[in-house]
């Protein structure tokens, strides 16, 4: 009987997420790529707070719910929960699926903030719930740490809304874009007469600090590599794929249009910080052992690109089509990555219930004598992690080196380290995990299931479809970083 | 003056005191010597009848007024204020059938409604006179309910703790609204205001007020006045607990933020936190300041559930104090949202905690273990409740926290003085997450040892679930409440738009 | 003359509330509920210079007869012993005396500030009557009044419960 429910509870979580999927296909196609504000609903909600219902899409958005809409049933299929409470994991998987789909159109803060919360608790839940061994300490960081990042987000808005009297991301990016914001929060408000100065850098530092957290940026990671690791397979794919693309989100949709004088003023830390999460992160991922801890720091290496595009592209001199190449890059990283990551995941994920737990890197070895569509497959999704030419990692990588090698020579330089050191450690895995003797015991290690391969299939086709044509999201993105471009102060 | 016009701004408090004689009088004449199970149904029915009907006639005889210059006051606000009273004491009256510690049927609903009748009285009265005695008339009755559990010895503790320290509470406010009306020679709060201000500021003024602040701090549990409620909260019967949790603290609040705003509206000081200035505001951010920390922090060391709440109660009376130290309209709003929303979601957990502790005889964490397998719909309730109560979204705690935060800050700019409190509470609310997660990390994930659904009456089922479904509602429309507050803040007295 | 009969008055009552609750003497209840009549009556002395004679002589008839018969009939009736004495903690005395040692600062500071300062508001000339009173009393505050009716009526419902013998 509980079985029997549990597979409803499943079917039904699938079709809605198929359903979803079809729903964000059908958006895409009326999609018009012109850079503005597209199906827009609005309504007004809270009239005392001047909080509206505020929903739209731009590029980045449709890539983003994109994102969360593949990224969700490939999640559900890859990892089943055991029958004794698969309720109430499905329930929770579909309340973060739609505080990511919230979060990810929502233009006023109030209706953002709502959803960004919203997502939250799901997600602590399913790693407290489902997860390994160390799950309680590793969900209780991971909450302590983004429910940090709330508190000062809340507090930098409060404060925004305080001296403009708005929570519209659109207006407040213009009044970021005239450097009227900084003047009001300034003018308008202060804690005696020192504080008034530093009140937009306060302003800044709380909104940066809460999505900080959130991609992660170093120092702000440690929750990071506890929760993945700790995390389901299916959980971990949607930490990495989808919602840690809501902090590079943020910093697409809020950071760069609102504070660009703070961004400029800081640029070089800002750089640094990058630069260092990009080559330290994947520094110690060569010292894991625990393939899910590796690929872990490697999604925290492949954000930092991201974060460089942006923190590239504030600063005033250099010509616009490097500006544009590297936030171009900067979306389009967002989008591969949570392909290469999911799929990582998904993958160790499957080797770990083939090894009975275990996953180290030196657990294995020479699987691709008896495993070989596994090995391929797991093999395409590394070299996509990697950048390999003709698969998607390569494209966004490329825009984001191409822009800031123009922009900021010595930072492309830097972080080119961490380019090499992300292959080495990727080859590693395949080198461990793959080849070399075969140990005895895992002589009997089962194939992917003819199941198991029709779930990774669409997610490695979509891999070459967006390596040999990239134009596919290109078409969607340009036009819009094109506007955010343009209109750069 | 005159008689009638009394009697038709009383309305709705006669509707009540009827229905009270009704219940007394049916239980001690035709329903003497039947089941208690009859008898608690037909008082029941009798009391939410009550409540109803008086809501009902608030709501088509919208009629309003000032009667003695103040000594009683009707306006849109105080009726708003008073329909989620009623409905709060309708809700309780329905989860007391969940219970059956009282051969007093009668006796029992009798008092709830008392205690509702001073409720009443507390919201729409603007005199010091008036509002000790409505104070009075509700506290006597919540003593009586607290120890109305004879058996047991928990009960009669928590009774006699609540009348001890109630007893010293009244006499501070006495002792209190005395040195004001010395200060002054007036009663009515416009005209206190007044007078203080035309008089230099009188250290004998900072004594009034601080006694006034201990005597209503004890009502809204504030720390350091709390002593009481985790005792009374495990001890007195659960439906007891929830009225003092809910209907109580609704009128206390309304009752707090008119003693400031209008009769000490000329002593606000100023609680900036570069800027001290004497006044009640720094005083009560002192006490919210202490409320957040102590109940919270003490709360995470809990193992009884109501324990729990009583904490919880402790930490959410300084939540709410935000919005009286906001000293806006605005902030009145916020307050009293956060309040109402409050009422219903800390009657929803009661009413769970009510019906596992009949059914399995005690309120441990232990007891909610498997919550979520014996009875869904217990669980559910619970599940939406706590979360409201941490602040998670989409529910009604979540805005009201939010608007309670934007209001205090927007109240106190141009300047962020108050900032500290607002990052102390939110901070707090973090900490607020880990002990409402203990409950529901019992009633979701743990095995129950015994795994018998539990029966819960229809009535009960029904009210958890409307309760729940209001707490959402607001949560995701909050603007049916605030702007109806709003609304009716404006068209209130000219004296409460600051 | 009235000021020192005040004083002696307010005196008298402040000395017998703190042999009421506090006699380092004796511990029977019974001498508390002495000194407890003493206290009010020297309230009533307190009264009758304020003009306010029919509350002075309510203060004696029912609080000094009715209320006090009643409390020492109760105290016999129940045969109660001699209070227990009660060390009370170190940590709890300190953080008793430090509140009351500050709100006592503040009254002291209160009344200094007072004798510098004239009186502004005169003490309200009131005569204290029975006709005047139950005029106040149905003119301006009916509302209390009434509410004073049903505030009786819980008193006597919570009599009721609470003394009724539990018939199981």
């Amino acid at each position: 009987m509980p079985a029997r429910r549990a597979d409803l509870a499943r079917g039904f979580t699938q079709g809605l997420s198929f359903l979803c999927l079809a729903l964000v296909l059908g958006i895409s196609g009326a999609f018009v790529p012109n850079g503005g504000l597209q199906a827009i609903e609005r309504h007004a909600w809270i009239s005392a707070l001047g909080a509206e219902y505020f929903l739209g899409i731009d590029g980045l958005g449709l890539v983003s719910i994109l994102l969360t809409a593949i990224i969700t049933p490939f999640a559900l299929f890859a990892w089943r929960p055991p029958e004794a409470g698969a309720k109430i994991y499905y329930a929770l998987f579909l309340a973060l699926e739609s505080g990511l789909f919230g979060a990810f159109t929502a233009f006023n803060f109030f209706h953002w903030f709502f959803f960004w919360e919203l997502s939250l608790i799901p997600a602590f839940f399913l790693i407290k719930l489902w997860g390994g061994p160390q799950r309680a300490r590793a969900s209780m960081q991971f909450f302590v740490y983004t429910l940090f990042g709330s508190v000062a987000l809340l507090l930098a808005f409060q404060v925004i809304f305080l001296a403009t009297g708005t929570f519209d991301f659109i207006r407040l990016a213009e009044l970021g874009r005239t450097g009227a914001l900084t003047r009001a929060l300034t003018t308008k408000l202060g804690i005696g007469e020192i504080a008034a100065q530093t009140m937009p850098l306060l302003a800044f530092l709380g909104v940066f600090l809460g999505l900080a957290v959130k991609v992660p940026l170093g120092p702000f990671h440690a929750w990071l590599p506890p929760a993945y690791a700790e995390a389901p397979a299916s959980v971990s794919m949607m930490l990495t794929g989808v919602m840690s693309k809501m902090g590079v989100y943020g910093f697409l949709r809020i950071l760069l249009p609102l504070f660009p004088d703070q961004l400029r003023q800081w640029q070089t830390p800002l750089l640094c910080l990058a630069i260092g999460t990009i080559v330290f992160s994947a520094w110690t991922a060569m010292a894991q052992k625990d393939l899910k801890r590796i690929i872990a720091y490697s999604s925290i290496n492949h954000l930092g690109y991201c974060l460089l595009a942006v923190f590239v592209v504030v600063q005033a001199e250099g010509a616009a089509e490097h500006k544009q190449a590297a936030l171009d890059g900067a979306i389009f990283q967002m989008f591969n990555h949570g392909l290469s990551a999911s799929a990582l995941f998904c993958f160790v994920g499957w080797l770990e219930q083939r090894g009975h737990g275990l996953r180290g890197l030196d657990d294995f070895g020479g699987l691709r004598k008896i495993a070989p569509v596994f090995t391929g497959l797991m093999g395409i999704a590394l070299f996509s992690s990697l950048g390999l030419p003709g698969l998607n990692g390569f494209i966004g990588e490329f825009l984001i080196f191409k822009g800031v090698l123009a922009l900021q020579g010595w930072a492309a330089a830097l972080s080119a380290f961490g380019l090499l050191l992300t292959a080495l450690f990727l080859l590693t895995i395949l080198q461990r995990v793959f080849s070399g003797p075969l140990p005895d015991k895992w002589a009997k290690l089962p194939d992917l299931t003819t199941a198991e391969r029709w779930i990774a299939a669409p997610i490695i086709a979509l891999m070459f479809v967006i390596g040999v044509y990239p134009q596919v999201l290109m078409g969607i993105i340009n036009p819009t970083v094109g506007f955010w471009v343009t209109t750069m102060p | 003056m005159n008689y009638g016009e009394l009697l038709k701004l009383l309305a709705p408090e006669s509707i009540l005191a009827l229905t009270l004689l009704l219940v007394l009088g049916a239980d001690a004449t035709f329903l003497s010597g039947r089941a208690p199970g009859l008898r608690r149904a037909v008082a029941a029915s009798l009391t939410v009848a009550g409540c109803m009907g008086a809501i009902y006639w608030i709501f088509f005889f919208p009629i309003h007024g000032h009667l003695f210059s103040g000594v009683l006051v009707v306006d849109p606000l105080t009726q708003v204020t008073k329909q989620v009273l009623l409905l709060l004491t309708a809700a309780t009256a329905l989860l007391t059938l969940e219970t059956a510690f009282t051969p007093h049927v009668g006796e029992y609903f009798g008092l709830q409604l008392l205690a509702t009748l001073g409720f009443l009285f507390m919201v729409s009265s603007e005199d010091i006179l008036t509002i000790f005695v409505a104070l009075e008339l509700a506290s006597l009755s919540l003593y009586m309910l607290a120890s109305f559990a004879k058996g047991n010895l928990a009960s009669a503790e928590a009774g006699l703790k609540y009348f001890l320290y109630g007893g010293l509470a009244s006499a501070f406010l006495l002792f209190g609204f005395s040195l004001l009306y010395g200060l002054t020679g007036e009663t009515l709060l416009a005209k206190i205001a007044a007078k203080i201000t035309t008089t230099p500021r009188d250290p004998l003024l900072v004594v009034a007020i601080s006694m006034v602040l201990t005597g209503l701090g004890f009502k809204i549990a504030a720390v350091p006045f709390q002593l009481w409620a985790p005792d009374v909260y495990e001890g007195a019967p659960t439906p007891s607990a929830a009225l003092i949790a809910s209907g109580s603290k609704l009128a206390s609040f309304f009752l707090l933020e008119k003693m400031m705003t209008i009769g000490l509206s000329s002593a606000v000081g100023s609680g900036a936190f570069h800027a001290l200035a004497a006044g009640w505001v720094p005083m009560l951010a002192m006490l919210a300041g202490l409320s957040l920390i102590v109940g919270n922090l003490t709360a995470l060391a809990q193992t009884s559930v109501k324990r729990l709440l009583a904490y919880s109660a402790i930490a959410h009376a300084g939540y709410a104090l935000l919005g009286v130290i906001a000293n806006s309209s605005q902030g009145f709003v916020a307050l009293l949202f956060y309040v109402m929303t409050y009422g219903f979601t800390v009657l929803g957990a009661f009413g769970v905690v009510a019906v596992v502790e009949r059914q399995t005889g005690s309120d441990r964490l232990e007891a909610f273990a498997g919550l979520s397998r014996r009875s869904p719909v217990l669980a559910g309730v619970l599940f939406v409740c706590l979360l409201s109560l941490a602040g998670i979204p989409p529910l009604a705690g979540f805005f009201g926290k939010f608007y309670l935060f934007a209001a205090i800050l927007r109240a106190g700019a141009p300047s962020l003085g108050i900032l500290w409190l607002v990052i102390l509470a939110i901070a707090l609310s973090a900490v607020s997450l880990f002990y409402y997660l203990q409950v529901l990390k019992q009633a979701f994930v743990r095995e129950a040892p015994l795994e018998l659904p539990f029966s819960v009456k229809p009535s009960t089922q029904l009210v958890l679930i409307l309760l729940a479904l209001c707490v959402i509602l607001f949560g995701c429309a909050p603007d049916l409440l605030v702007s109806k507050l709003l609304l009716a803040l404006k068209a209130a007295a000219p004296g409460l738009v600051f | 003359m009235e000021s020192l009969f005040f004083y002696l008055f307010a005196a008298l009552a402040v000395v017998c509330g703190i042999l009421m609750v506090a006699n380092p003497f004796s511990r029977n209840p019974v001498t508390s509920a002495m000194f407890m009549v003493l206290t009010m009556i020297s309230l009533a002395g307190v009264f009758v210079l304020l003009h306010a004679y029919f509350l002075a002589a309510v203060q004696i008839l029912v609080y000094a007869g009715a209320v006090m018969v009643l409390f020492l009939f109760v105290i016999m009736l129940l045969n109660l012993k001699e209070e227990e004495k009660r060390k009370p903690g170190w940590v709890r005395m300190g953080f008793g005396l430090v509140s009351a040692g500050l709100f006592a600062a503040l009254l002291l500071r209160s009344v200094a500030a007072a004798r510098n300062a004239p009186l502004e508001t005169a003490a309200a000339t009131v005569d204290g009557g029975v006709k005047p009173l139950g005029l106040l009393l149905f003119t301006e505050y009916p509302l209390p009044f009434e509410i004073m009716s049903i505030l009786l009526l819980v008193g006597m419902v919570g009599v009721v419960v609470l003394s009724k013998k539990e018939l199981k």
